[in-house]
């Protein structure tokens, strides 16, 4: 028997100043695929805060919503294991990150701020 | 819980409402000329004045630099008083590489050894200058814990202290 039991994630409302949510936008309209360029002061301070290792196991991902409605939002996807560590490198990242909301669901997540269900992972 | 004003001209509109909310906390830069009529608290930055026995009477001494932390925990030994809340601002933080960052972890932790030692308080705050410098409770949380700090334990000191602060200084007007 063979056990396929799924790591539980969470989804991450963030809110973001005008000069990242401006890079996230101009990457999606030229098409380009390769949003992770978007997070990487994200990534970057995760992975100098508590090693690569941490980094792949946290599985941080943007998830880019095709419709926002309120600028200056961003929707992140990580395993819930590393929470902590995301949350700590959200708040101790530069240009400054907050985080609004954690859900387990999208459709949670965008129902306070109304955000139409277009969604893209990257 | 933590909210951010630079400029006197809001603070000449709060003053008119008596019982200001309390969720908020405002910061001002300059001493007001007048008194305020809501709950205040003196905030002493480590880059003003250096602690001696002289020093005026203050709440909560900021520190914004972890090169200089034993120096002034040392001061603040010396001055033997209790009650002081120590402030260390995220926003301090945020601006570090990881070196640093690293370093402030490790100082935080020895900060709130000696504060439990010494009857002193650890505050940690946002700093915030900006709304996307806020800090939500979670992630407050998640931090208290990467610094060895218990947040249920953290919190209600917390509570405690500001209700302490508050007895002395409410009622001004």
């Amino acid at each position: 028997m063979v056990l396929r039991r799924k790591d539980k994630h969470r989804y991450l409302l963030l809110y973001v100043n005008d000069e990242i949510f401006n890079e996230i936008v101009t990457h999606f309209e030229m098409g380009n695929k390769d949003l992770r360029k978007s997070i990487t002061i994200l990534r970057k301070r995760f992975s100098e805060l508590f090693g690569t290792i941490e980094l792949e196991k946290a599985s941080i991902n943007i998830v880019f919503e095709n419709n926002i409605g309120p600028p200056n939002f961003l929707i992140l996807k990580c395993k819930l294991a590393s929470m902590d560590n995301i949350l700590c490198a959200i708040a101790l990242s530069y240009p400054p990150l907050t985080t609004i909301k954690i859900s387990g669901t999208i459709k949670k997540l965008t129902s306070s701020i109304a955000i139409e269900k277009h969604v893209e992972y990257v | 819980m933590i909210g951010t004003d630079n400029s006197i001209e809001n603070y000449k509109e709060t003053a008119q409402i008596q019982g200001i909310n309390d969720a908020f906390v405002l910061r001002f830069k300059s001493k007001p000329k007048k008194l305020p009529l809501f709950k205040y608290i003196v905030v002493l930055h480590e880059s003003e004045s250096k602690i001696n026995s002289k020093i005026p009477f203050f709440d909560i001494f900021s520190m914004n630099n972890w090169n200089t932390y034993k120096i002034n925990l040392k001061q603040l030994k010396k001055l033997n008083r209790k009650n002081i809340g120590i402030e260390i601002k995220i926003r301090e933080i945020r601006n570090c590489n990881s070196y640093e960052v690293g370093k402030w972890v490790k100082s935080i932790k020895e900060i709130n050894k000696f504060c439990k030692l010494t009857d002193n308080q650890l505050i940690i705050s946002s700093g915030a200058e900006t709304n996307y410098e806020t800090i939500s409770g979670n992630t407050f949380d998640s931090l208290l814990r990467i610094f060895d700090i218990e947040p249920i334990k953290y919190w209600n000191e917390l509570e405690k202290w500001i209700d302490t602060k508050s007895r002395v200084y409410y009622g001004t007007s």
